[in-house]
């Protein structure tokens, strides 16, 4: 195992995240979830990777796994290692844990009104991070606390000022102001705008973007906006049913689309240049989460399904150096899918 | 930017405490209740200063006996001459001390129990709540008399047996209560940050699963005086001469028929304070639940 990170850590120098089949499930007394199913993912130094899936697709689940925070019980790990900075999180005791959570890797929630303690003030819970963190005094922490409230754009004065008394996109930023407290080198946001107001969520994802630059952070962007991604991102992995199924360059997930349900997902867009036309949204449901699929989950809604869809996981197929597919079309050379290159 | 977002909450600026006051202010009843309450604990902190406890409480002046209310004794005195409305309110001292610390002791063992239940979860959560669970199923008079029999008549042991016999009652408020809160996602964003279990449990949680605790205590104060009388009453809680007012019913007793206000006035006391209690208890009720805002 030592051998495994020395290699690791000389091989990519520039990986500061990388999981390697990583499984998850949730055991509960009527069902068996198999939320995560043997994903690999990389994250480079200072790059965005936006992780896009429908609701249940296991996104959540995964990033909860890199802070170890999966609710065990129902959650079990099953298999697979995440390596944060060349420690494998599985092997860290609680007190290691403790000193990883925070400082290496911080989260931005998805609902800024319930994750923020309403009986905290704001300047004392972003302290709080700092406290654990770093060896300040009470003070200290306070003043760095009211520095950081400025840096995303709020008046330190304002410290002192519960949760309440803030907008909801107010709010996020104090989110943001949590995370970055202790400038970890991995940001993961969980759908950080998905509650707040079209106008507000450019202001955000700015504000992240420049912090991001400023801080030198990496960050996980989960969401189901593809505007989002567009905006933000510099690497996707889409995810379907546990799995990542493409998995790119912002360029070539949006330019060369391979997987027929990254098509579903760019076609149920609506399109700006015919605004007659029609919304094509993918049909049917999200795959049941209770099935182990042993075959590609997504083959009863793909519409170029064949047999041998329903016969075997698809094997990961490499179109360049970062364009990873997971689909069995591509057994025919001469397959492509519908879906237009040229818009997006 | 910063500029106009301070402007924006100047005029709202309140503290949680101001917001509370400001919702129980709105309840009527409570505002009542509150006031009935500080006048009792008024005059029993006035009782301390005019009361000579050596002759007026625990003296004897036979010539003076069972007289009827006059001006000289308001309330009339007793079969040992002692004047009624002193013994009334020097007797609140006891009676809610004995409220305050019986619902102390019950609220601090409980709601710690209950909360930790709550927390960790699992075998340890089902450890106790078993526990609970079978502390319930005694009676609080048949527990209060094991522990006043064991370890004799005083007012500590009044107390401690009190406040461990309804314990459970706050257990499992706190457990409840815990349990809701600990699904919140600012619990989560605290683990996130590297926050330790304790500190979470007392900073995060706690704080937040309070209000229920807080309630149910305050009606808890009223039960708690009650239970103390009747302890005093059947001649296990506070000794005499104290005057408690359950053991002042208790002294009564033979009177009944002759001079019935020997009962009536220690009994309105009661009456009077509990009302008040519950009163309290049911505006903080209201001001403290999130739902029943503005």
């Amino acid at each position: 195992m030592e051998e495994n990170k020395d290699v690791l850590k000389t091989d990519q120098p520039d990986c500061v995240l990388e999981i390697k089949d990583l499984s998850i499930r949730y055991d509960t007394d009527d069902a068996r979830v198999y939320a995560v199913n043997g994903i690999d993912l990389k994250l480079k130094k200072q790059t965005t990777l936006g992780l896009v899936g429908e609701t249940g697709a296991g996104k959540t689940t995964t990033v909860l796994s890199l802070l170890r925070l999966v609710p065990d019980p129902p959650g079990v790990i099953t298999g697979g290692e995440i390596l944060v900075n060349g420690n494998d999180v599985m092997k860290l005791s609680r007190k290691e844990l403790s000193a990883m959570r925070g400082k290496e890797i911080a989260m931005i929630f998805q609902d800024p009104m319930t994750s923020l303690n309403p009986v905290m003030t704001v300047g004392d819970q972003i302290a709080e991070s700092i406290m654990i963190h770093e060896n300040v005094s009470k003070e200290e922490a306070f003043k760095m606390a009211q520095k950081m409230l400025e840096t995303v754009g709020i008046s330190g004065d304002r410290a002192v000022e519960y949760p309440h008394q803030f907008s909801g996109g107010m709010k996020q930023r104090v989110d943001i102001a949590i995370a970055l407290a202790c400038h970890p080198n991995i940001l993961i946001a969980d759908e950080p705008t998905t509650a707040l107001d079209v106008t507000i969520q450019a202001q955000v994802l700015k504000l992240m973007k420049d912090l991001k630059d400023q801080f030198q952070t990496s960050m996980i962007m989960i969401t189901h906006d593809l505007g989002i991604v567009a905006r933000t991102c510099d690497e996707v992995a889409v995810m379907y049913a546990g799995r990542i199924v493409e998995e790119g360059t912002l360029e070539e997930i949006f330019k060369k689309t391979m997987h027929p349900y990254t098509e579903g997902l760019f076609n149920s867009l609506p399109n700006m240049k015919d605004r007659s036309s029609k919304l094509k949204p993918i049909k049917g449901l999200i795959s049941d989460p209770t099935v182990d699929y042993q075959y590609c989950a997504f083959a009863d809604r793909c519409p170029y399904a064949s047999d041998k869809c329903w016969q075997e996981v698809p094997e990961k197929r490499y179109y360049s150096e970062t364009h990873m597919v997971m689909c069995s079309a591509y057994d025919d050379p001469q397959f492509h899918i519908a879906r237009g290159h040229e818009n997006g | 930017m910063s500029k106009k977002t301070n402007a924006a909450a100047q005029p709202g600026r309140k503290t949680q405490g101001q917001l509370i006051w400001h919702q129980f202010k709105k309840n009527k009843g409570a505002v009542i209740g509150l006031i009935a309450f500080l006048a009792i604990v008024g005059l029993a902190i006035i009782a301390l200063f005019i009361v000579d406890y050596d002759t007026q409480i625990a003296g004897m002046l036979i010539k003076d006996k069972l007289q009827k209310p006059s001006a000289a004794h308001i309330f009339g005195t007793d079969h040992l001459g002692r004047d009624v409305f002193l013994r009334v309110i020097y007797g609140a001292h006891y009676s809610l001390l004995i409220g305050f610390l019986g619902t102390g002791v019950s609220v601090l063992f409980g709601t710690l129990i209950g909360a930790v239940a709550g927390y960790f979860g699992g075998k340890l959560e089902w450890f106790i709540m078993r526990l609970v669970d079978v502390l319930m199923t005694i009676p609080t008079m048949l527990m209060a008399t094991c522990v006043v029999a064991a370890f004799g008549i005083s007012i500590t042991n009044l107390i401690l047996a009190i406040g461990i016999s309804t314990a459970p009652h706050f257990a499992r408020t706190a457990r409840a209560s815990v349990m809701t809160v600990r699904g919140n996602e600012y619990v989560e964003a605290a683990k996130a940050i590297g926050t330790n279990d304790f500190v979470i449990m007392f900073k995060h949680v706690m704080p937040n699963a309070l209000s229920p605790i807080i309630v149910q205590a305050t009606n808890r104060v009223a039960t708690c005086i009650i239970a103390a009388a009747s302890f005093s009453f059947l001649g296990l809680g506070v000794p005499s001469p104290l005057p408690e007012w359950g053991a002042m019913l208790s002294d009564a007793k033979p009177f009944m028929r002759t001079q019935p206000y020997l009962m009536i006035f220690p009994g309105l006391a009661i009456m009077i304070t509990v009302l008040a209690l519950n009163l309290i208890g049911d505006g903080l009720r209201d001001a403290l639940d999130p739902k029943l805002k503005r």
